[in-house]
């Protein structure tokens, strides 16, 4: 490397990562990581066992059909609920108004009013909030499937015939796509998580430390060092040297929070069980979809966007003089980020639609949807080819351009440079 | 080897701002470059050094381009100060010199025989920050010379120097001067201009308008200085009546008359013995550099006085 270029990586390498401040973003990320990863689990295990919902039945159809509720919902007595999510019934001989009251008291959270009619259909009636909340829906499903085996068995079925009557049917989810209906459903989650995360991950990386690249800019041309900079080195020497030095330093506190955060997804599940026991429910993400064809994909479009848009910010820090104008000065570009990032998220529905397909090859917002489509679609050889070249290319483009937005800066001093006067004649024949 | 720079141009927009100057510097010798704020000189220093490339003309260092000429050749204080404010003195001090290309060893050791010059071991250590505007000031010069550079351009070097501080300055200036270095520096206190330098030029509104040995710039007006006193009659005006001799500036203790010759000098001395006055003071001298640099900016020399009134530089923007 470039002498010259050797000694700004490590002048903005070092004066970054031994700021105090740099410890301390670095710490709060890795404290968010952990809480990512391990929240849920605690939160889970401060509140303890949840409180199931009780629902009050009144059953005036002389069929025990609080029983046969059971199944459907939860237990019939307070002691057997399993589950987080079991409902309590509880059958009492009690009257409509006594069982309204109760409800109004809030002694339990519903009650259901079981009849026949004459004709010997099942009637429900259900006292709860009002609305059709969730513990409605669910008793609603749960009445539904037993009015249907009173209706059969009134037909006429037998106690086997009606036990394959009501089985669940075979039922699977894929896709169109031939590779994938040897694949599950769960795998396909897990790539739909990695793709994700990686979006994610890429988003922030360019929102933070993008700003990082910008700010370093205006560090340079508010203390006025600048023109001692253009006189020592070229431009380009001081972009090149800039952009990878903010770079380094980036991946200094980005990659031991991945690892960090790796390590802790993957500790979950045992934390879990440890603090949880049975009632552990598998959350987290499946790291089983990071192939190598997925990761060597993020590792090139992130490193060839993180250029781009570092280059990008570079030049719209030269043209602010302050700090304080740092952010306003971005939010174009930011936009575009975020742009990028929902289009991903997006993608993720349709990785081989015409929308993600264009966004896959746009450089500004290929990174980050290509990725997505590499691990998650089928995107065509020649479409990674040829969004890799268009990146490279703008990101050329978009180092010269801020290059000369820079040296621009340096003969403007506390002037705004509007875009014409940076390609006046005068300005045009600026030197190396 | 010499700086020369020749009928160079440029312009911005419709601005010309430097227009056919042309100059040359020689090694150990130091060149001061003055005019008004907006007249040229920083456009002209940053064409030296290939910040910008003139329109038409040449630049070159010892007969070559200067865009072929090594950065470490060049040592820039620019007129916009400005430092890293977090790094430490040395370190940056360091990082300036090694990215103009000088060796580790050599800026150790021009570090240590510059911070004794300038009293400021002490600091190697701090935050620039830290320091005093004075000791930013040195810090600021040391970065234009640590790497040894063989053309020094200084925009400016002793503005917001207090006297201990302009003195060893000053002192600085003089040793570089006598390595052989090649030296331009712009300034606006003229008085010390007019002691420092072997040679100058005056550039207005991007022309030079004087220029050459200070001796010659500072006679090409065709006027010397006559200072003149008389016991009992602080404004004689009686000297207006000798052909060819004016009244300039009344002084403290004494007149300035302006006349064209030596000849008309000696008239004076002689008219003012005819008249019985007693002569206690007579002196033939050349205008200051501040006389000829008003004269040759379109102001008259006598509308200012040099020695006291002078208003502080505008800040230029």
């Amino acid at each position: 490397m470039n002498e010259k270029i050797r000694l700004i990586v490590r002048r903005e390498y070092f004066s970054r990562v031994r700021e105090r401040s740099f410890r301390i973003s670095t710490a709060i990320q890795m404290l968010i990581v952990l809480g990512f990863a391990f929240a849920p689990t605690i939160i889970q295990a401060v509140r303890g066992e949840p409180e199931p919902a009780m629902v009050r039945v009144v059953d005036a159809s002389g069929t025990d059909i609080a029983g046969r509720l059971a199944p459907y919902l939860g237990s019939v007595t307070d002691d057997g609920a399993s589950g987080n999510d079991a409902v309590i019934l509880a059958p009492a001989s009690i009257t409509a108004d006594e069982a309204r009251a109760e409800v109004r008291a809030e002694e339990v959270d519903g009650a259901l009013l079981v009849s026949r009619d004459p004709a010997g259909e099942l009637r429900f009636d259900y006292i709860g909030t009002g609305g059709m909340d969730t513990l409605a829906q669910r008793v609603y499903a749960a009445v539904a499937a037993v009015s249907l085996q009173d209706r059969l068995q009134r037909a006429g079925l037998s106690e086997r015939e009606l036990g394959t009557a009501v089985t669940p049917p075979a039922f699977s989810v894929g896709t169109a796509d031939a590779e994938d209906t040897e694949e599950g459903a769960a795998a396909i989650g897990a790539r739909l998580g990695v793709a994700n995360l990686m979006a994610l991950l890429m988003y922030i990386a360019v929102l933070v430390y993008g700003i990082w690249v910008a700010q370093g800019v205006v560090e340079e041309k508010s203390s006025r060092i600048m023109e001692i900079m253009v006189n020592a080195a070229t431009p380009r020497q001081l972009m090149a040297g800039k952009v990878i030095g903010i770079g380094l330093a980036a991946m200094t506190q980005l990659v031991p929070t991945l690892v960090l955060g790796g390590l802790a997804f993957s500790a979950q599940g045992w934390v879990a069980e440890r603090l949880l026991g049975d009632r552990a429910s598998p959350t987290g993400i499946d790291f089983s979809a990071l192939s190598i064809e997925a990761v060597s994909a993020f590792l090139v479009f992130f490193l060839l966007g993180f250029l781009l848009y570092a280059a990008l910010y570079a030049g719209i820090g030269s043209l602010v003089s302050r700090q304080e104008e740092v952010n306003q000065a971005t939010m174009p570009l930011t936009m575009t980020v975020m742009i990028g990032y929902f289009g991903a998220v997006f993608t993720l529905n349709g990785p081989d639609s015409l929308g993600a397909r264009i966004l896959s090859i746009v450089p500004l917002t290929a990174p980050v949807v290509m990725v997505s489509r590499v691990i998650v679609g089928h995107p065509a050889p020649w479409e990674v080819a040829l969004s890799v070249t268009l990146l490279i290319v703008t990101v050329v483009l978009a180092l010269a351009l801020a290059a000369r937005l820079y040296r621009s800066g340096v003969l403007m001093y506390g002037q705004k440079p509007s875009l014409r006067s940076l390609f006046r004649p005068g300005m045009a024949k600026v030197a190396r | 080897m010499a700086l020369d720079i020749q009928g160079v141009t440029k312009r911005f927009g419709a601005l010309t701002a430097v227009d056919d100057v042309s100059f040359r510097v020689e090694p150990g010798r130091i060149f001061g470059f003055l005019g008004t704020n907006g007249a040229g000189k920083t456009t002209t220093m940053r064409m030296v050094l290939d910040i910008l490339r003139p329109d038409s003309g040449t630049i070159t260092w010892d007969g070559a381009p200067n865009t072929t000429v090594s950065r470490q050749a060049f040592g820039y204080l620019p007129e916009e100060r400005g430092l890293y404010p977090k790094m430490t003195v040395a370190e940056q001090l360091r990082f300036l010199a090694r990215l103009y290309g000088a060796s580790k060893a050599a800026v150790e050791r021009a570090l240590d025989a510059w911070f004794d010059h300038f009293d400021i071991a002490e600091n190697r250590g701090k935050r620039v920050e830290q320091l005093s505007k004075g000791n930013q000031q040195k810090v600021q010069f040391l970065a234009a010379i640590l790497h040894d550079p063989e053309i020094l351009i200084l925009d400016e070097p002793f503005s917001g120097l207090d006297p201990v501080n302009a003195a060893q300055m000053k002192v600085a200036f003089l040793e570089l001067r006598d390595r052989g270095k090649t030296i331009i520096y712009s300034t606006h206190q003229l008085d010390q201009a007019q002691e420092m330098c072997e040679d100058v030029a005056i550039i207005h509104r991007g022309r030079i308008v004087a220029g050459g040995d200070i001796r010659t710039v500072r006679r090409s007006m065709g006027t010397r200085v006559v200072r003149f006193a008389v016991a009992d009659d602080p404004l004689p005006h009686w000297v207006e009546a000798v052909p060819g001799a004016r009244l300039g500036e009344r002084r403290d203790d004494h007149v300035e008359l302006l006349v064209p010759d030596e000849e008309v000098a000696q008239r004076v001395l002689r008219a003012g013995i005819d008249r019985g006055a007693t002569v206690t003071r007579f002196e033939i001298a050349d205008p200051s550099l501040y006389d000829v640099f008003l004269a040759s900016v379109g102001r008259h020399p006598e509308l200012a006085d040099a020695a006291t009134t002078r208003t502080p530089e505008p800040i230029a923007v």
